[in-house]
């Protein structure tokens, strides 16, 4: 039963101020900062002449197929670019109101949307121009057809359909319909001989096969495949650690959330079920196929998971299932806080350092890694066909990341030998061990007076 | 449902495991 003092404490102290404030925060990160490198491979795919250009990311097509066409529709500026992202981002709280009608009380639904709203990871990747915010959206629809399902012991047509939209969003999310249907299977053995007789779950098992087939050929080498999750269990903390460093500050308080996930007593036990195939079977997949960059987008269809168990702990009776939903929903917001400061890319500060300090007529631009979608920052430097011949000076424009790469060492060394040496080197960006983004790296190379 | 509440509690015990161990990492980084 909900406690009346917490409910009007929730509605004028948090939930509307929540809501507002989600709002106002998905305007301000869709406009202050400029686009990261994936946003512009997002772009490339979508926008590029080629018809097939949508398929050519190793995840599915279904984001780049949308994006194209409502990018047919709007202004190329940055807000126009991100539009679609924006209003995805905007309904996250609105489906998540209305879809859990049958598993929430109202109060429950409100505060269920309004801590959605201020999420850190749907609000600093919901709105970048990549599938993320998308995946959200439908997991969050998902999860409460789930729960609605389990309940009345009967999944409908809806559920498979949503299942099947978020594998045609992003493959990680192979994770969460495979543990919604682990977790089936064993609830409920009898009803399950019925659900492979339904047509809906025949099709959602079908592609689930296509979907697996289409990401091994598409992206996993089987000849890679290590054997080190077998002997070595800091791999798996290692790749845990990476999974919700943004939400939850450090890897103490991302198990400390799990475990209270996992641990309270109430409605939600299918929920902490699906978390804990979700958890193995990411552990699992993480381990066998050594993919050691477990970037905490990639699981942002368990946001909603979090934020279901979070609400419900609201309203119990026990003070310290509210205690710690409040501590952990405090460092949410912090987090929230924190990466309002965080810049993502070095590219829009470097491109504007090119386009203020150097003249196209002196300077060659090389940016390696074949990356022309860079040159949208860059149009006053588009590749000159004619290299390094006649210039002045040669900078090279790449990733931190990549400057250990046999390519980049060809390059210094092609440039070596027609005479350039190295004059400076300015790094943009995000300090080196902030997280994932992306730090980049100006070297600017002069011929050689002889 | 008996082979569930195995695998949730496995899990619960293994991440209450592995935050005090995360925990006392902390405690030796900082003395």
């Amino acid at each position: 039963v909900p406690d009346k003092a917490l409910k009007k404490f929730s509605l004028y102290g948090f939930i509307f101020p929540a809501l507002m404030a989600g709002i106002f925060l998905k305007f301000f990160f869709s406009v202050h900062e400029g686009f990261w490198s994936d946003e512009l491979l997002s772009l490339n795919y979508a926008l590029n002449s080629n018809s097939q250009s949508i398929y050519w990311d190793n995840t599915p097509p279904l984001f780049y197929f949308l994006l194209k066409q409502w990018l047919h529709w709007l202004p190329h500026d940055p807000l126009g670019l991100r539009s679609l992202n924006l209003l995805v981002s905007l309904l996250v709280p609105v489906v998540a109101f209305f879809s859990s009608g049958k598993i929430f009380f109202s109060s429950e639904r409100w505060l269920y949307a309004a801590l959605l709203s201020v999420s850190s990871l749907s609000l600093f990747f919901g709105t970048e121009i990549r599938v993320y915010g998308l995946v959200e959206l439908v997991a969050v629809w998902n999860l409460s057809l789930f729960l609605q399902a389990v309940k009345a012991k009967k999944a409908s047509g809806w559920l498979a359909f949503s299942g099947l939209l978020l594998l045609s969003l992003h493959y990680f999310t192979v994770l969460l319909v495979a543990a919604e249907l682990s977790v089936w299977l064993f609830l409920f053995p009898r009803q399950s001989k019925e659900m492979f007789k339904s047509r809906w779950q025949v099709v959602l098992a079908a592609l689930v096969v296509v979907l697996i087939g289409a990401m091994i050929w598409k992206g996993i080498d089987f000849r890679t495949l290590k054997s080190r999750a077998l002997n070595d269990p800091s791999y798996y903390l290692n790749g845990m650690y990476r999974i919700f460093r943004l939400l939850c500050v450090d890897s103490n308080s991302f198990a400390l959330l799990f475990a209270f996930l996992l641990w309270r007593d109430g409605k939600l036990r299918p929920l902490q079920y699906v978390l804990s195939f979700c958890l193995i079977f990411s552990m699992v997949v993480s381990g066998l196929f050594s993919l050691e960059v477990l970037n905490p987008r990639y699981f942002i269809f368990l946001n909603p998971v979090i934020f279901i168990v979070l609400t419900a702990a609201f309203f119990e009776k026990k003070k310290i299932n509210r205690a710690v939903a409040a501590v952990l929903v405090a460092l949410n917001l912090w987090s929230v806080y924190r990466s309002l400061g965080l810049q993502k890319s070095g590219m829009k500060p470097a491109a504007d350092y090119i386009n203020t300090h150097y003249v196209p007529e002196r300077t060659w631009l090389l940016i390696p890694e074949n990356r022309a979608y860079y040159y949208p920052y860059l149009s006053a430097f588009s590749a000159d066909p004619a290299g390094p011949r006649g210039k002045k000076s040669v900078l090279v424009l790449c990733k931190e990341i990549s400057l250990s790469e046999d390519l980049m060492r060809r390059t210094f060394a092609d440039l070596q030998a027609q005479g350039f040496v190295l004059k400076r080197t300015i790094a943009f960006g995000p300090k080196s061990g902030e997280g994932v983004f992306e730090v980049m790296v100006l070297h600017e190379m002069e011929r050689r007076s002889l | 449902v008996k082979a569930l509440e195995i695998i949730r509690k496995g899990m619960l015990v293994y991440l209450t495991a592995w935050a005090f161990f995360e925990l006392a990492v902390l405690v030796v980084h900082l003395f």
